[in-house]
C-alpha cells in the first residue's frame, strides 16, 4: 500500500450542555478510534515511500461554531499526526493531515444555508466558499512524492480562515 | 551531524528540491484555497 487517506468522519454541534455522553463517544469512535487502528492494521502492508493523510480541521484551531466535542477530535488528529510521523519515519512513512474550513457538503449543512455562507465569508480572508475539491487537491499534493520532504504537519486549506 | 539528522523523523537530509516543490504547489491554483498557512 502506497497511500491511505482517512477521511471518513462525523460532526455535530452542540453546546457543552447538549452534547451527551453518547456523541462524544460517537465522534471520538469515528473521528478518533477508527483512523488510529486502521492504520495500526495497514502498517504490515505500507511499504517505503508510502503517505499516510488524516483529516483535522479548522475548528481544532480556532473556536467556530458550537462543536467543542468535534474539534477536540479533531486536535487528537493533530496529535497523532506527530506522534505517528515521529514513530514511522525510520521506515519511510510520512503522516500528515489537512485542516479544511467550513465547506459546504452534507457533513456541513450550515454551511449550506445564507446564514452559514455569511458566517464563513466573514472569517476568511479569500472571501469565497470552499469547494470539495479545493480540499482534495491538497490531500492529493501531500500524499504525492512531491511532497516526500513533509511530515508531521497539518496543512490549513481554510481559505485564510481566523487568522 | 549523526545528531542533527537523528532527531527528523526521515532519518536524512533534505534535497534542495523538496523544499521547490512545495513552493511549486503553493503557488499553483491547485492550492487556491491556501492562504496565511
Amino acid at each position: 500500500m502506497d497511500i491511505l487517506v482517512a477521511s471518513a468522519g462525523i460532526a455535530k454541534a452542540g453546546t457543552i450542555e447538549e452534547t451527551t455522553v453518547e456523541d462524544f463517544d460517537a465522534l471520538f469512535a469515528v473521528n478518533v478510534r477508527a483512523p488510529y487502528f486502521l492504520l495500526q492494521q495497514l502498517l504490515p502492508v505500507m511499504c517505503k515511500g508510502s503517505s499516510v493523510v488524516l483529516l483535522s480541521s479548522l475548528a481544532a484551531h480556532a473556536s467556530v461554531g458550537t462543536l467543542s466535542a468535534y474539534a477536540a477530535t479533531k486536535g487528537a488528529i493533530d496529535t497523532l499526526v506527530k506522534h505517528f510521523a515521529a514513530a514511522l519515519g525510520e521506515r519511510g512513512i510520512r503522516v500528515n493531515a489537512v485542516a479544511p474550513g467550513v465547506v459546504p457538503t452534507d457533513m456541513s449543512s450550515f454551511a449550506k444555508t445564507d446564514a452559514g455562507r455569511e458566517f464563513t465569508l466573514g472569517i476568511q480572508a479569500l472571501k469565497r466558499m470552499a469547494q470539495p475539491d479545493d480540499i482534495g487537491a491538497a490531500i492529493v499534493f501531500l500524499a504525492s512524492d512531491e511532497a516526500r520532504w513533509i511530515t508531521g504537519d497539518t496543512l490549513r486549506v481554510d481559505g485564510g480562515s481566523k487568522l | 551531524m549523526h545528531t542533527q539528522v537523528s532527531r527528523v523523523p526521515m532519518e536524512r537530509l533534505a534535497a534542495p528540491d523538496e523544499n521547490a516543490e512545495t513552493i511549486v504547489f503553493i503557488a499553483l491554483s491547485k492550492a487556491s484555497y491556501i492562504a496565511g498557512a
